[in-house]
């Protein structure tokens, strides 16, 4: 029943482009016709019988619950997983660039966005307290004259990057593996700033807080507020950023000023942040504790129940590779042999050492060429050639190995309720012929 | 009544003296404010035009501020109607309750059993400031969500080539 929905969704959204889509057609209905054919595909028409023979396009291959797209002014073709809070997700395909493009940036919020700071920029303040000597009250213009400014590639990826792997489906949004972004990004260190008040030896965690106000409207509640470890925060690539790709960041991604954390959940990177405070214990706000950013130390039962008491908060992400350059989908001239691939791969806080790609399902493998960082915490670029043994249906699969030596799995590992850390290995579908 | 002459002097000095604070104080003796003759110094005209110029690039910036604010309110307020729900007893409440902070999407993306759904009830009063959701009202919601959005397959796993 629930299977209409997509289809009658890009109907609403676009009913030229859906028309297009669903029944190859360009033109042939117009107006009140096409509304029509929108208000038609209601809930109790099948969409299958509407469908034509033969291939679908891969947009549409999608049932219950499927993906529309986002339609932004300074936004790419996104995938919309959800408008209030507005979240998407940036298809792999559109992760080839070295540096992420701002408008290729996947997008994760927890509250509603803030009206723009119309403000000079240069005047947005943030407070460094707690167990810190000298509070500072710093705004955008202190920050960039008193600390040495930084400009560094870093990898931003969202804690449930690879949720949707998971069965059972956990909760919240089913990301495949495109929520991961790589700018350059221009700021002054933490560390520089955290030492600059003074920390107490008590210092030992953080907590931050950003101008996004609740879903509920709630003004007594922070939409989220973590906090990591202070060896974290002084990691030398542990930024305030208040510029993307050289420019200022855009709202969406909180401007003027947000942490970036690399290698760690991106609800760590506090976007439109006005607010460090240095604690003894633990922060303990919205997205803390219990199964929040926390996975099993001992695994439990995928699908059970458990309220995360023993659970440990995520750190590094986990090792992933993503195939950049051949779109999840794609259908290929007969008489295709030769793939040159290339794409992207991440660790965390580790690097990779290795990328492999297999065509049976991981019965064989072949190994790809994997640039160095140009900084710690980028991803790095891997490229190779393939051969394919005939035409026909193929997956390609893609599974980066850590500089410990750890794979990527098959399947997603360490199920939780909440869906974290997921990181099995990605892949693309092909049709040759 | 006669005064002697020498307080005759010191009232008549005392008398011309305020009749020259007098005269000396009207609009049309006073010495004329340099400023409405003389053109404005260059200080003052650099920091009348940096303040006409700031005030431009705040106006500006609250415009932008603003059409900013309405586009990012348009792509979050999709205009949903109860009816984005399947027809289903409980539908009104379900959409009601939900989407006082969030929109349909996440909800119509999720499929849990009707035990995983009581504890998300639990856990978006704990963790999201949802009002408690009891008795009745939380039954008929459950029952709902359970009913029409249960596990299913992945759909981010379903096969590109096929319906």
């Amino acid at each position: 029943m629930a299977r209409e929905y997509p289809l009658r969704e890009l109907y609403a959204q676009d009913p030229e482009r859906a028309d297009a889509l669903a029944f190859g057609r360009r033109g042939a209905l117009k107006g009140t016709a096409l509304a029509a054919m929108g208000a038609a595909l209601g809930a109790t028409i099948p969409f299958a019988s509407r469908m034509p023979q033969g291939l679908l396009p891969a947009a549409l291959a999608q049932p219950a619950g499927g993906t529309p797209t986002l339609r932004m002014e300074g936004k790419a073709a996104l995938i919309l997983l959800g408008e209030r809070p507005l979240v998407a997700e940036t298809p792999e395909a559109m992760l080839d660039d070295d540096v992420t493009p701002a408008d290729k940036f996947f997008i994760r919020n927890n509250g509603q966005i803030p009206e723009r700071f119309a403000g000079d920029p240069k005047t947005w303040r943030i407070r460094i307290d707690g167990e810190v000597n000298t509070p500072l009250d710093l705004t955008l213009g202190d920050l960039e004259s008193r600390f040495e400014v930084v400009t560094l590639r870093l990898q931003m990826e969202c804690g449930g990057n690879g949720r949707a792997a998971f069965t059972p489906e956990t909760r919240g949004n089913q990301w495949g593996n495109g929520a991961i972004s790589n700018g350059e990004w221009t700021g002054v260190r933490l560390r520089d700033v955290i030492r600059a008040a003074g920390p107490k030896d008590t210092a030992r965690f953080t907590g931050h807080y950003g101008a996004d106000p609740h879903l509920s409207g709630d003004t007594s509640r922070p939409a989220i507020s973590r906090g990591m470890p202070i060896a974290k925060a002084m990691e030398d690539t542990t930024l305030i950023a208040f510029r993307l790709n050289g420019q200022p960041i855009p709202q969406l991604h909180g401007f003027p000023v947000r942490l970036i954390t690399p290698g760690w959940p991106g609800s760590l990177s506090q976007k439109w942040l006005n607010r460090i405070v240095l604690r003894a214990t633990p922060h303990d706000g919205p997205g803390m504790g219990g199964t929040s950013y926390r996975v099993p130390v001992k695994p439990i039962v995928p699908g059970s129940s458990s309220n995360g008491a023993d659970f440990v908060d995520i750190a590094s992400m986990p090792v992933r590779g993503l195939l950049t350059n051949l779109a999840h989908g794609s259908r290929l001239a007969a008489g295709t042999r030769r793939l040159d691939l290339r794409g992207q791969a991440w660790a965390g806080d580790k690097t990779v050492r290795a990328v492999h790609v297999s065509t049976d399902f991981g019965a064989s493998w072949t190994e790809m060429r994997v640039n160095e960082p140009p900084n710690r915490h980028s991803w790095q670029r891997w490229q190779g050639t393939l051969e394919l043994p005939s035409d026909g249906y193929f997956e390609l699969w893609t599974r980066a190995t850590d500089s410990d030596g750890r794979m990527q799995p098959h399947a997603a590992a360490n199920w939780n309720p909440q869906g974290y850390a997921a990181n099995a290995m990605a892949r693309t579908a092909i049709l040759v012929g | 009544m006669s005064l002697p002459a020498v307080e005759k002097v010191a009232l008549g000095a005392i008398c011309a003296l305020g009749l020259l604070v007098l005269f000396l104080d009207l609009p049309a003796s006073r010495v004329p404010h340099r400023a409405e003759v003389l053109p404005p110094t260059r200080a003052a005209l650099a920091t009348a035009e940096a303040d006409a110029r700031a005030a431009l690039a705040r106006a500006e910036r609250e415009a932008a501020a603003k059409a900013e604010g309405e586009r990012l309110a348009a792509v979050q307020n999709p205009g949903e109607t109860e009816d984005i729900l399947p027809v289903g007893h409980g539908r009104e409440e379900v959409f009601a309750r939900c989407t006082a902070c969030h929109s349909t999407a996440i909800i119509r993306r999720s499929g849990f059993s009707r035990e995983r759904w009581d504890e998300l009830m639990d856990w978006m009063t704990e963790k999201q400031g949802m009002a408690p959701l009891e008795g009745e009202v939380r039954t008929l919601v459950v029952d709902y969500l359970a009913e029409h959005f249960p596990p299913r397959r992945n759909p981010r796993n379903a096969n590109p080539f096929l319906n």
